[in-house]
């Protein structure tokens, strides 16, 4: 992703440089849109003083007139007043425009005021003639068309200017309606942009939300096929090892025992066994262990013959699956050599198993106490101690790690067994 | 089996280190049968290098994997002083430890009696 600018990071630029342009373009078109509004302000009150001076001129000539034609002296105050009119409203024209009159507007109003004094000297002069009775001069001169050409020229001139104004207001207008189409365009685009913007990241979540959940699928299947392939590879483990014992099982029975028969039995007990104290661990769970109880259950007492008794008492002990092959094997030869040699070659004997947990200075052992017991037996005597059976049980123990201690007594075997529990073994509670 | 036939190693002295009793039993059987001696028979990687590097015997058969651990220390002590092993392993390491050791014997578990003797043989006279 990273190296080249993605499309995203394009889009995103382009993005930006659009909303400036629309900024932009919104400030400007409000800006020409209140240029615009106190154009047409000005412009309207520029347009009603210029038809104030038309108005105050044709008023002063109409007042004129008046008295003209019945002598009355009070048409002269109309005439004054129009007249001052005339010249109040051109003082207001250049009022409204000082500071932004454009020189075309300075050079007619230069004109006009001319124009207005032509007009109104031309007005008084009239006026005069005939206040000093000199009718005949009076009337000439206001035949002679001095009046009508005054007139005409303000006319013309305030036309001019009015028509400029006129133009000024239109341009104005013409500049705010161009700036708000613009505006109204960029926006569209603006629009449309931002929401092909919207349609783009709502395709990309979508997409991502598909990959993460793809990824989540991709990883969880590799975590269980590491799990199954552990879990292979223990149990090929395992299988084989067993594999192994089994065959030691058979060969080592078979170079001891010269009677087949008996071979083959004592080959097919251990392996039963074995697969006994397996069974207890029959998941690949290292973690998973069975308890000294069990084993005793499982080993020991399937061989009892009522009224034959087995008493097993003592905590919670776990063994766990590595330490089960051992400790089943010695449960194992500890209850053939009772039926061979010890209690329960007799039909009421008596086995009782007992454990504790001890203090032995630093280390917590796990003691064992076989008793046998019979009354009275038949033939107790101690087994061989260089068979198969008792060296098998002497290893078993130094794979444990334990020791033992082996009394024959009349009533059959007595045997202490330690082992130790710190490690392996695990005391849980007491039962 | 004739008993001529099974005495090959003839007053040889064995070390085995394995940590399974049974077949360490078994292995001893196996070693008692064709004549040889067990020197010492180690169930756990510290004996079996104490033994290695003080013990005296001829060859030695060496378990992969003693109580979770691998028996590399003890075959290494072996290997410096020039003692013949042989591995009986149930783990498929051949290649890696063919490698580490130049043309030592691996015997995959579970294995007959006669693999065994024959690679501890071809060990002694290599």
């Amino acid at each position: 992703m990273s190296g080249k600018p993605s499309v995203w990071t394009i889009a995103l630029a382009g993005g930006i440089i659009a909303l400036a342009f629309g900024a932009i373009s919104v400030v400007v078109t409000l800006n020409k849109d209140a240029r615009f509004r106190s154009q047409a302000l000005r412009s309207t009150a520029v347009i009603r003083t210029i038809d104030h001076i038309e108005l105050s001129a044709v008023t002063a000539e109409t007042s004129q007139r008046g008295f003209l034609i019945n002598g009355n002296g009070a048409y002269l105050d109309p005439f004054e007043t129009a007249v001052s009119e005339l010249y109040g409203s051109i003082a207001e024209y250049e009022r409204l425009l000082a500071g932004i009159a454009t020189p075309s507007q300075i050079e007619n109003t230069t004109r006009l005021k001319e124009a207005a004094d032509f007009k109104v000297d031309e007005l008084r002069d009239v006026i005069q003639l005939y206040q000093g009775g000199n009718h005949k001069d009076a009337v000439d001169m206001f035949r002679s068309g001095r009046g009508v050409r005054a007139m005409n020229s303000v006319r013309d001139i305030v036309t001019l200017l009015e028509t400029e104004e006129q133009d000024l207001l239109e341009a104005t207008r013409a500049s705010a309606t161009a700036a708000r189409r613009q505006m109204e365009i960029t926006l569209a685009v603006l629009a449309l942009l931002s929401l092909s913007g919207f349609g783009l990241a709502y395709l990309n979540h979508v997409r991502s939300n598909r990959l993460t959940v793809v990824e989540e699928h991709a990883v969880e299947l590799a975590e269980a096929r590491e799990r199954a392939d552990l879990l292979a590879r223990e149990l090929n483990h395992r299988v084989k090892n067993l594999f192994a014992i089994v065959q030691s099982i058979i060969s080592a029975t078979g170079r001891q025992e010269s009677d087949p028969v008996v071979a083959a039995s004592k080959a097919r007990q251990r392996i039963h066994a074995l697969s006994q104290a397996h069974a207890l661990t029959s998941t690949l769970d290292a973690q998973t262990t069975t308890t000294l109880g069990q084993l005793l259950e499982s080993i020991v007492r399937p061989q009892m013959t009522e009224p034959q008794s087995l008493v097993a008492e003592g905590p919670v002990v776990k063994v766990p699956a590595q330490l089960v092959t051992p400790l089943g094997m010695i449960l194992h030869e500890l209850t053939t050599n009772a039926i061979k040699y010890g209690a329960w070659s007799d039909e009421t004997g008596a086995i009782a198993a007992k454990w504790a947990v001890e203090q032995e200075g630093e280390k917590q052992m796990l003691v064992l106490e076989w008793t046998e017991s019979c009354d009275p037996c038949r033939k107790v005597e101690s087994p061989d101690s260089k068979g198969f059976g008792s060296r098998m049980m002497s290893m078993s123990l130094v794979q444990l790690g334990g020791t033992q201690q082996q009394t024959w007594e009349p009533g059959g075997l007595r045997l202490l067994i330690s082992l130790p529990t710190d490690g392996e073994m695990t005391v849980v509670g007491r039962n | 089996m004739g008993a001529g036939s099974e005495r090959m190693l003839d007053e040889m002295t064995i070390l085995i280190v394995e940590d399974e009793a049974m077949i360490a039993c078994d292995l001893e059987d196996v070693v008692l049968v064709h004549g040889a001696k067990v020197a010492e028979l180690c169930l756990d990687l510290e004996s079996a290098m104490d033994v290695a590097r003080d013990g005296k015997f001829d060859a030695a058969i060496l378990d992969y994997n003693i109580g979770g651990k691998i028996v590399y220390p003890v075959a290494d002590i072996l290997w410096q002083r020039g003692i013949p092993f042989v591995f009986n392993t149930a783990i498929g390491e051949r290649e890696m430890l063919e490698q580490r050791y130049a043309g030592v014997e691996v015997c995959r578990k579970p294995i007959s009696d006669r693999e065994l003797i024959d690679a501890l043989e071809r060990a002694l006279h290599a």
